[in-house]
């Protein structure tokens, strides 16, 4: 029986493929160039990490964990979490309505309304863009060391990620539904939230569930800077060399941070499981 | 005694095009209350922009169209819904909203009729699902579902219901409007012949219980005589017959235009 001939390995590429390729590598090289990234410094730092290490194994081995600093922690912890989740719930309001403005003719559909769109989009960009520790410097700056500052960092990069993410969530959405609507006299606020909102409700659950998860990470690392949380406690303990207690805190982080994950995905499949 | 005859739709000369294409070419009819008529045509012929036409949800570039006496294309938004929310449309693919129940979907015809004044604004919020709705909404929308035998069916899911029943939801959506007029684009083409026949010969028996007018589109002439008074064929944007269905041809039209 005869078959066909493999193609050429390279036959049909065109020359922009190559080109495309060779641009790949030169880039990566000047890059690794520029990063400063050297495997014989990582090798020959390494005693600095077995240092650390021993230090901070077996956690509370040099200095004593007593059970009012044990509380602190733990009280720490959780001044994280409800930073987290206040922030999220506050940037998942705000970023909602902005979305809904930010979403391609969903709102409105004139010319003025484009200005609105760009306006927002770009607002959401600048929320977006600002890495979240810059933020939290302004902001400590602003409202001064603690978690309030913590809480509008991560309620600002809340906005930036769930702003983007729902506005393309609903301008994805098959919007027959919504004209279905229109052509029987509704106005278009209701046929946003009577048509597009539910259609797009899964892909709100699932971007909002992941927010959660980054902002525990973010707001653990925003104490770094006076923000608030228990990464407050790690950068003093750090800064005292007391890694055995650090390592305390960096286990109670790894708790905290892969519970919520677990929880967060956990939701996540339940939300898919009821679209199948 | 002078007899009126109401002409509920009118179409004056009307022309449509997408970019530089023509789509429909001086069409011209009326309506009178309480009539039914079916549009044939082949694909493309203009059918389904006539309907988007009539209900301005394309721009016409040329004539005059009106609904219950009022020309629609220099409406202001808000007289646009009042008369938008007379209209009972069901498309092909029957538009529900997928996740929502069957019940909520019916529900949303309401909201048309809940724009008209500035203070509906929160029993417009109220309908946008049936949990929310009021009670005299879920019992109207129960009773609509009822009418096209969906009633067991009410909190199912949209999108697990099968094509024909979606199509009955669609058109229990339609008369939860109390409509002076259904327009339904192509409703039985996503449907197998038997499910087809059942959601015109529904149509066909609602609009002519409530004496609601109806226009609707269809690919299948046998649909387009039996279940209207008067059919429409298009041809190339242009209204090629026009004529009561008692008086024509099948075989020739299904020759011409199936």
């Amino acid at each position: 029986m005869h078959r066909p001939a493999a193609p050429p390995r390279f036959g049909n590429r065109p020359i922009a493929g190559f080109l495309a390729v060779i641009l790949f590598l030169l880039t990566s090289a000047w890059c690794f160039d520029g990063s400063g990234f050297s495997i014989s410094q990582l090798i020959g730092s390494s005693e600095y990490l077995f240092r650390f290490l021993r230090e901070a194994f077996p956690p509370i081995d040099q200095h004593r964990l007593t059970f009012e600093q044990l509380n602190r922690y733990w009280l720490a912890l959780i001044e994280t979490f409800q930073m987290a989740f206040v922030g999220t719930l506050l940037g998942l309001v705000i970023g909602f309505i902005l979305a809904l403005f930010a979403s391609r003719g969903l709102m409105f559909e004139s010319r003025r309304s484009n200005v609105l769109q760009w306006s927002v989009k770009m607002l959401i960009s600048l929320f977006r863009t600002v890495p979240d520790l810059v933020w939290a410097i302004i902001f400590v700056m602003v409202v001064g060391l603690g978690a309030f500052a913590g809480t509008l960092t991560i309620m600002v990069d809340t906005i930036g990620f769930c702003g983007r993410f729902f506005a393309e969530e609903m301008e994805d959405v098959d919007r027959s539904s919504a004209e279905a609507l229109s052509a029987s006299g509704a106005r278009r606020f209701d046929t946003v939230f009577a048509a597009v909102v539910p259609a797009a409700t899964p892909g709100l659950i699932t971007t909002s569930l992941f927010a959660f998860e980054k902002a525990i990470r973010s707001s653990v690392v925003l104490g770094l800077v006076g923000a608030g949380g228990i990464g407050l406690e790690l950068q003093s303990l750090m800064n005292w060399m007391a890694y055995d207690r650090a390592m305390v805190i960096i286990g109670m982080i790894f708790v905290l941070v892969l519970v919520v994950e677990q929880l967060s995905s956990y939701f996540r499949r339940m939300v898919m499981k009821n679209e199948r | 005694m002078e007899i009126r005859i109401v002409a509920i739709v009118t179409t004056d000369d009307i022309a449509m095009s997408y970019g530089t294409t023509p789509i429909l070419k001086g069409v011209s009819f009326a309506l009178e209350a309480g009539e039914s008529l079916s549009l044939i045509g082949s694909n493309g012929a203009g059918k389904s922009t006539l309907i988007r036409c009539l209900l301005r949800l394309e721009p016409i570039t040329a004539g005059r169209i009106s609904l219950f006496g009022r020309e629609i294309q220099n409406l202001k938004p808000s007289e646009l819904r009042s008369t938008r929310c007379r209209v009972g449309v069901v498309f092909q693919r029957h538009n529900l909203v997928p996740r929502l129940s069957a019940l909520s979907n019916v529900v949303h015809g309401a909201l048309g009729r809940n724009t008209q004044s500035f203070g509906s604004v929160l029993s417009g919020i109220s309908l946008w699902s049936h949990i929310t709705a009021g009670s005299a909404y879920r019992e109207r929308a129960m009773e609509c579902l009822d009418r096209v035998n969906l009633a067991d069916l009410a909190h199912r899911r949209a999108d697990s219901l099968s094509g024909g029943q979606s199509q009955r939801v669609a058109i229990a959506r339609a008369l939860m409007q109390d409509p002076d007029l259904i327009i339904a684009d192509e409703p039985a083409a996503s449907l197998d012949p038997i499910a087809g026949e059942e959601v015109m010969g529904l149509f066909s028996e609602l609009c002519r219980e409530a004496g609601v007018s109806l226009i609707f589109s269809t690919h299948n002439i046998s649909h387009a005589v039996d279940f209207a008074d008067r059919m429409m064929a298009m041809k190339s944007g242009r209204i090629s017959l026009d004529g009561r269905t008692g008086s024509v041809d099948q075989q020739a039209l299904k020759a011409e235009y199936a």
